[in-house]
């Protein structure tokens, strides 16, 4: 397992493309994956979960993955987290 | 017989029997399940949720859609997708004993209510994309067993409240040519799709309820948004006849279409066409031609109050490129400067724009707004065939120094990892007489040319093509223009490169021989002469050739015109050789 904080940076926060970009590069690993936000924690690879997170740009997310791809899983999604979506 | 008027939404003209379909009604089911019921429910879920995948998937394949509504569109299939909400769907089957129908709408109305009471206003219109993914899958689950669309068929023309895409894909299927609905937004994705399948679509037709019914004579002439109620015979008539000259017409261009464009002696030209605004898309596509030999894309600013980003430009040259794949798209730069931009960029007012800071010249000076369309364009290299082409090009300098940004964009995506050709040829217009004069050079630069004739006869004449009291002196076929153009022809062949030719003389029939004659292979015109120009194409041969390699060019503008309006009429006139 591992984890990792991390801040949004975009300035519209997690909303609908970022969050399908995240759902769509998660569900293609193996290994769970999950966001915490203040406390709540939701399944990385459910869309409902990340866009009720209502992530906004200064957020801090905590990422949490666990299995065999863990580390290329946790990469691509930080890459994700690092652009700017052309905002 | 009655008349009566509706809509218009998507053109067809079709004559059948009124069929009235009614709509659904919803009424969610109340009961709860028995033990041995909860595996078939949990069955009817599974199914739903592969049927409205497969609605959205045909609307995202056939690429009907833009960028935006392709967003929307694949969040939707991810929602369907959701390992979470799936997993409270079916434990409100198994534990609290919902039929599938309930179970579907308590899981999403939970999740509606969460986003509509979310602050963020970009997160709480998400509520919208659950609430039409709900009622998908309402629909679909209660609508398991009842085909409404059973015996549905040619003769049919359907009358419904409204429509939706997945309906209108099935319509078409079952070759229904006309279908009447009570409301539907001329930008919905029905109405795309039935303009896309040729399926003719009005709504609204007033009074239509009371007027006909089911099993009447109908005929449907969405064009106009009419709708005739059991026409007299002569009007049914006249309508047979017009279905029957559109099926001839129709034989006829695909007959055309399927014929590549070459000369009677079988030398192969390539005719592509001109793309300004979008609309013209569709019917440019249509066409079955060798691509688009030109794309104005300056015309993204003109209909904007805001520049386009780079994703929406990379989402318009994308959905170009895909429409005309594989053949090749030669995307022209921004041709901007003089008035073209001045509610966008304060730029210095000029005395002559024309001879002022325009086309390549703008671009190199304005490198952030340049690079932004260079990285948008070679992004969208990874869906299609294009090629690069910059306007008002003087000499081989200005073209370096493009091609310069242009490996810098290049560097910056490899690196930011994104997809591209590595290989677009760039190219550039030969419309200023400088271009012509130094096309040696530029040929050996650049991996085509293009020559644009309407700036080239501008710049050569010296006179302002839209000027009133100078149009006498505006002739394009003015012996000074075609030297230039034989030059140019003769520089890049000595190079072996590639020439093109998509001025307005391209489009012009009295040109079309003297151009073939001339040498030219490729040619790129306005959409509505392709075909006109196709068929002069077909008429040419190797005695035209003669006829123009024998003509001197430094005969008289009259000695011109003798050759263009008498010599070489035979080839452009209705009853040729």
């Amino acid at each position: 397992m591992k984890q990792k904080t991390v801040r949004v940076k975009n300035k519209l926060g997690l909303h609908a493309r970022p969050s399908a970009l995240v759902v769509k590069a998660a569900t293609k690993y193996r290994s769970d994956f999950f966001i915490e936000k203040e406390g709540t924690r939701v399944n990385g690879k459910s869309i409902l979960g990340v866009m009720m997170l209502a992530a906004e740009c200064g957020s801090v997310l905590e990422l949490i993955v666990d299995g065999v791809d863990e580390d290329y899983l946790l990469e691509e999604i930080e890459g994700i987290l690092n652009q700017d979506f052309g905002e | 017989m009655q008349i009566l008027f509706g809509k218009r939404i998507a053109d067809g003209v079709a004559v059948g029997l009124a069929r009235f379909i009614e709509p659904l009604i919803i009424s969610l089911p109340t009961h709860s399940l028995t033990e041995d019921q909860v595996e078939g429910e949990l069955n009817s879920l599974d199914l739903a949720l592969k049927a409205v995948e497969q609605d959205l998937n045909v609307l995202l394949e056939p690429k009907l859609v833009n960028q935006n509504e392709r967003e929307i569109l694949e969040t939707h299939v991810q929602i369907l997708q959701d390992p979470e909400l799936y997993g409270y769907m079916t434990d409100a089957i198994k534990a609290k004993l919902f039929p599938a129908a309930k179970a579907v709408n308590e899981v999403f109305t939970y999740a509606i209510n969460v986003f509509e009471n979310i602050e963020n206003e970009l997160f709480r219109q998400r509520a919208a994309d659950y609430k039409d993914v709900r009622d998908k899958l309402i629909k679909k689950i209660l609508n398991d067993q009842s085909d409404r669309f059973a015996d549905i068929s040619e003769d049919h023309i359907p009358i419904m409240k409204e429509i939706d895409p997945s309906q209108a894909s099935l319509l078409q299927r079952k070759h229904v040519r006309a279908i009447i609905v009570d409301s539907c937004s001329p930008t919905s994705h029905a109405a795309i799709i039935c303009r896309a399948l040729g399926i003719g679509l009005v709504s609204g037709v007033e009074n239509l309820r009371n007027v006909a019914q089911n099993g009447e004579c109908l005929i449907v002439d969405a064009e106009v948004g009419k709708v005739v109620v059991e026409p007299e015979n002569e009007m049914l008539e006249y309508y047979a006849q017009r279905l029957q000259v559109e099926e001839m017409i129709r034989q006829k261009q695909l007959s055309q279409k399927r014929i590549p464009c070459q000369t009677k002696d079988g030398r192969r030209i390539l005719l592509k066409a001109n793309l300004g605004v979008s609309e013209e898309l569709d019917a440019i596509a249509d066409l079955g031609s060798d691509g688009i030999g030109l794309y104005r894309t300056e015309y993204l600013f003109i209909s904007k109050d805001t520049l386009p980003d780079e994703e929406s430009q990379l989402a318009d040259y994308r959905n170009v490129l895909e429409k005309m794949a594989p053949n090749p798209v030669t995307i022209r730069t921004f041709d901007l400067g003089g008035d073209k931009l001045s509610h966008l960029i304060s730029s210095l007012e000029e005395a002559n724009p024309y001879l002022g800071n325009r086309g390549i010249r703008f671009s190199l000076s304005h490198p952030d707004l340049f690079k932004t369309q260079l990285r948008a364009i070679l992004r969208a290299s990874a869906f299609g065939k294009v090629q690069i082409m910059f306007p008002m090009i003087i000499d081989t300098q200005d073209f370096l120094e493009a091609k310069r940004l242009y490996n810098i964009c290049k560097d910056e995506l490899y690196a930011e990892g994104h997809e591209y050709d590595p290989d677009i040829p760039l190219g550039c217009m030969v419309e200023i007489p400088a271009a012509a004069i130094c096309s040696d050079s530029l040929a050996k630069e650049c991996d085509f040319l293009s020559i644009g004739t309407n700036d080239l006869a501008q710049y050569t004449l010296a006179v302002d093509r839209n000027g009133e009291n100078v149009a006498r002196y505006y002739i394009q076929h003015h012996p000074a223009v075609l030297k230039l153009i034989l030059f140019t022809l003769s520089n890049a062949a000595n190079h072996q490169t590639p020439v093109s030719l998509c001025g307005e003389m391209a489009s012009i029939k009295e040109y079309v021989p003297l151009l073939i004659g001339m040498g030219i292979t490729e040619l790129s015109v306005n959409h509505a002469a392709y075909y006109q120009v196709k068929n002069i194409v077909q008429k040419c041969d190797a005695k035209l050739q003669n006829t123009i390699k024998l003509f001197t060019m430094d005969s008289p503008l009259v000695k011109v015109e003798e050759l263009i309006y008498q010599t070489l009429k035979p080839y452009y006139s209705g009853n040729g050789r």
